[in-house]
């Protein structure tokens, strides 16, 4: 029987198996030997490609699996390069031993960028399945491994989840190295960090923590790294795996790392002192400590004018509030405490509920739960059915179910509103916590009336000042307040104003802006 | 930690389905009041609600179909009343929005205390009602008038009233809470609004008065009942009630018109009218000084006047300024002779500026009222003369 003993059990022999039976298995000394051995354990796969070939008599294999390398590269640089333009050098002639054209392939013949030589398979095959060219020569108990990855990507193209109308639109794609370079070509410094590591027992996906030095808080890098260290899985296959792993508190429904698809985002980030996480085939950078402003903040809000862009972020943080607590506050008001309403409202909203089956919590519950289908359907469904689907949920369960008197229309004007609010937060992380949290307000007002909405809101509040994120408190600059934080908060100051990065989160060097006011600016050309 | 999380979560599952949302009521569970009339009765009281029916209230046929019902009970006391309504309801009335709390003269002049307690005491009822006696009429038949604007009788009467006491008559107690707040003070006695129905009851009763250009029965707000120690002792006329309002102070836009000469008049609009209260002792006598501080606009004018100069101008204000001062005085008179109550709030005057010698009046304030000397001056400025110089028709008039 299968019990948890049993579970426990087999986890830890396995653990044993793959970190001590595993001998390492060394290059073999003869070129048909190394490549019997490839196909062997590579069971021969149809895209894995072995070109034998002479180098005056010497034999040698270029081994690549086809797809993961750059055409121009295995053929122009590489099996031209051994096959015809080594005979054009004089070098060529003075070779007279395995090793010198072993020494030759090393240091001239090969006219690629990042070679290495390795003499383990396991090595090997991690090189050769990231995408690179291995280069047996026979005789020799060691191969060549030259850097050629490249294969078809999405490109780098307009961001879909969080798109602006003003600033850059390039976006991160599935490929970790256009993802560093996205960063590094706003990040000049020589003080920028780029650790990467392999996590992923199975995958062995790359993972690179970014961060400058001096301006990132050495403990909270020190920390993540010690996170990522701690993680022990077969496969990453998406930085969420990541975030999930990491989390401060995996239970909360509040998420505590946040994640963009917009190197400008990462780069100002890295800028404050964050940390950002890139994870290969993911174009989700993760960025740490997600605090509940960081969630709450768009890119283009440093993009405009700061009047403008306090203005949005009261409506932002207002419309947040209304969709967390419309649909609970008007089944409290309407089923509790009557007499709040102003008396016209109070005989509109009456008269909508004339011959309304179900009481106000049901109905609310049932158009919430519909938007939420509809919404989840939106995202599933194949895109050419899309105009088919709108109609389906704008018109016939709208208005059709209006008309039938199954819902009121009030209920319909709420669950909409509380559609839109929760769509205008930046980030479709916290917007996902604000919609679960939204079915618990409606229960607590149709069960104890706007005091349950109160007493609910009061151990919101209480939770969300109580979680960290990497040390951070997750309520900064509120709570613990602090006035340079506020500055970037709900109203946002001009950028001459901001002028120290926020203080938990960089450590060091925390001057951002020192200008003498623009004062000096008013002059100009007149 | 395992065992206490299960429960929690069993007690908070238990908790939320138990209560049952204690205190909760469905919307379409609930007769919404919009008013409420206190009628004499030979067993007691006659009470008459009146019941909104949203679906009309809110339907573009508002204006053209009934959107209330009145359903009257009689009983021996109010609450008693109004439970017997139950009978005839299928939901349960709902206080909560009532508008117009109505009261015939006669309760009022017998038993308001007692009518009142339930209203005082009930907390589904708001303070903010508007409180009402009905003069010759029964109180039933003023929430029995439709309107076409409002077609709820009781939001229309409030409507009524809250715009009287912003551009025309205001009074000290308007809502119930001020009622009552009134006849609890020492220094002062509620005054409150009477109502009446002109016009043919009966036909009114019927349709609502937008099948007729001209409504067949209206309801009108005239005269000030005067409580003397939560009794109804008298009516303070429309002339009266002009002098009232000076006194208090109440109304800030207003009118105020003088003749000018036999037939015609001059209308002065007051767009800010505040009052200086003063108390001084001379000779071991009380003394309060009135000073009416009004500022206005010349709003019609009926006779020859060159208004350009600021010599006619400073002669009109003298004018208004005396005729202010004389309808004041001759309210005041009447009600020291006459209804021997205070309902201007000089006791409470003399209470915030002397509360010392407030103490030694207390006691009997009605017999010292009877007797208080009160000097009233006034002072007018008129500020705007409206689009106008002079007449265009001046030379009209002249002739």
């Amino acid at each position: 029987m299968l019990t948890l003993k049993n579970i426990k059990d087999l986890f830890s022999n396995y653990k044993k198996n793959n970190e001590n039976n595993k001998p390492k298995v060394h290059i073999k000394n003869t070129l048909q030997a190394n490549i019997d051995l490839l196909r062997q354990e590579l069971d021969n796969p149809s895209d894995l490609v072995i070109r034998e070939f002479n180098i005056k008599d010497y034999r040698c294999a270029i081994c690549l699996i086809d797809g993961l390398t750059k055409g121009d590269y295995a053929h122009d640089l590489l099996l031209k390069n051994l096959l015809v333009d080594i005979w054009t050098t004089d070098k060529i002639r003075e070779i007279h031993s395995v090793d010198e054209l072993f020494s030759a392939l090393q240091n001239q013949f090969i006219a690629l960028l990042d070679i290495s030589v390795v003499s383990e398979f396991d090595e090997l095959f991690l090189n050769l399945l990231s995408g690179d060219c291995v280069l047996f020569v026979d005789g020799i108990a060691r191969a060549i491994t030259i850097e050629t990855k490249g294969w078809v990507d999405r490109g780098i193209i307009e961001s879909s989840s969080q798109t602006l109308v003003r600033g850059p639109k390039d976006s991160f794609n599935e490929t970790l190295r256009t993802n560093t370079m996205l960063i590094r070509r706003r990040i000049k410094d020589k003080r920028l960090r780029v650790e990467s590591r392999q996590i992923g027992r199975i995958s062995k996906t790359e993972v690179a923590v970014m961060y400058i030095e001096g301006i990132a808080n050495d403990k909270i890098v020190k920390e993540v790294h010690e996170r990522l260290d701690r993680i022990d899985i077969d496969g990453i296959i998406d930085s969420s795996y990541i975030e999930q792993m990491i989390q401060d508190h995996p239970y909360s429904l509040f998420p505590t790392v946040h994640n963009t698809e917009r190197p400008d985002t990462v780069a100002s980030s890295l800028m404050c002192g964050y940390v950002a996480i890139v994870v290969d085939n993911s174009p989700f950078v993760l960025i740490v400590p997600g605090l509940f402003i960081t969630f709450t903040q768009a890119a283009e809000d440093y993009y405009h004018n700061f009047y403008f862009i306090t203005f949005i972020r009261l409506i932002r943080f207002f419309s947040l509030l209304l969709a967390l607590l419309t649909p609970g506050i008007y089944i409290a008001v309407t089923t509790f405490h009557q007499e709040m309403l102003p008396t016209s409202l109070l005989i509109s909203i009456s008269n909508q509920r004339e011959g309304v089956p179900f009481p106000v919590f049901i109905e609310a519950l049932l158009m919430e739960l519909t938007f939420e289908i509809l919404r989840e359907a939106g995202i599933r469904m194949p895109r050419a059915i899309g105009s088919a689907m709108s109609i389906v949920g704008a018109l016939i369960l709208g208005e059709a179910a209006v008309n039938a008197g199954i819902v009121s229309s009030f209920t319909v004007i709420i669950v909409s509103l509380t559609a839109i609010c929760s769509l205008i937060i930046p980030s479709y992380h916290i917007s996902i916590s604000i919609r679960v949290t939204r079915f618990i307000f409606m229960i607590l007002g149709a069960v104890f009336g706007l005091f349950g909405v109160i007493s609910g809101l009061v151990v919101l509040g209480l939770f969300l000042c109580s979680i960290r994120s990497f040390g951070v408190p997750y309520m900064y600059p509120f709570a613990p307040l602090n006035y340079e934080g506020l500055k970037d908060s709900i109203i946002r100051f001009p950028l001459w104003k901001i002028n120290l990065r926020p203080t938990l989160i960089s450590e060091h060097d925390r001057v951002r802006e020192s200008s003498d006011k623009k004062s000096n600016n008013t002059g100009g050309i007149a | 930690m395992k065992r206490i999380i299960k429960i929690i979560l069993a007690m908070i599952i238990t908790l939320t389905s138990l209560t049952s949302c204690w205190g909760s009521r469905e919307l379409d569970d609930m007769a919404l009041v919009s008013g409420l009339a206190i009628d004499d009765h030979p067993e007691g009281y006659e009470i008459t609600v009146q019941i909104m029916l949203p679906r009309v209230a809110a339907s573009e046929h508002a204006a053209s179909s009934l959107a209330v019902r009145n359903f009257s009970e009689h009983g021996e006391s109010v609450f008693q009343t109004i439970r017997r309504l139950i009978r005839r309801l299928s939901r349960k009335a709902f206080f909560s929005h009532t508008q117009v709390i109505i009261v015939h003269e006669d309760v009022a002049r017998e038993k308001l205390f007692e009518a009142m307690d339930f209203f005082f005491r009930d907390p589904e009822l708001r303070g903010d009602a508007v409180f009402l006696i009905a003069k010759d009429v029964k109180a039933k038949d003023v929430l029995s008038i439709l309107t076409a604007m409002d077609p709820i009788t009781g939001v229309s009467v409030r409507k009524i009233l809250e715009s009287m006491q912003k551009y025309f008559q205001a009074n000290r107690d308007l809502d119930f809470h001020a009622v009552v707040a009134s006849i609890l003070s020492d220094g002062i006695d509620a005054s409150v609004r009477g109502v009446t129905v002109k016009g043919d009851l009966e036909k009114a009763k019927k349709i609502p008065d937008s099948q007729e250009s001209e409504p067949m029965a209206y309801i009108v707000i005239e005269d000030l009942a005067i409580l003397k120690e939560g009794k109804l002792i008298g009516w303070l006329k429309d002339d009266d009630i002009k002098g009232y309002n000076n006194l208090i102070a109440k109304v800030q836009n207003t009118i105020i018109t003088v003749p000018c000469s036999e037939t015609n008049f001059f209308n002065l609009e007051t767009t800010r009218f505040k009052n200086k209260y003063k108390v001084v002792e001379e000779n071991g006598k009380v003394k309060v000084k009135v000073k009416h501080n009004v500022t206005a606009s010349i709003g019609e004018i009926g006779c020859d006047i060159n208004i350009t100069d600021s010599k006619e101008i400073k002669r009109l204000e003298k004018i208004f300024a005396e005729e202010f001062v004389m309808n004041s005085y001759r309210t005041l008179e009447k009600l020291q002779k006459e209804f021997k109550t205070d309902i201007i709030g000089f006791g409470e005057v003399i209470h915030r500026q002397k509360p010392k010698l407030w103490k030694t009046l207390k006691d009997d304030w009605n017999k010292h009222f009877e007797t208080l000397d009160v000097e009233i001056t006034a002072k007018v400025k008129i500020d705007k003369t409206g689009k106008n110089t002079n007449n265009p028709l001046d030379k009209y008039l002249k002739k």
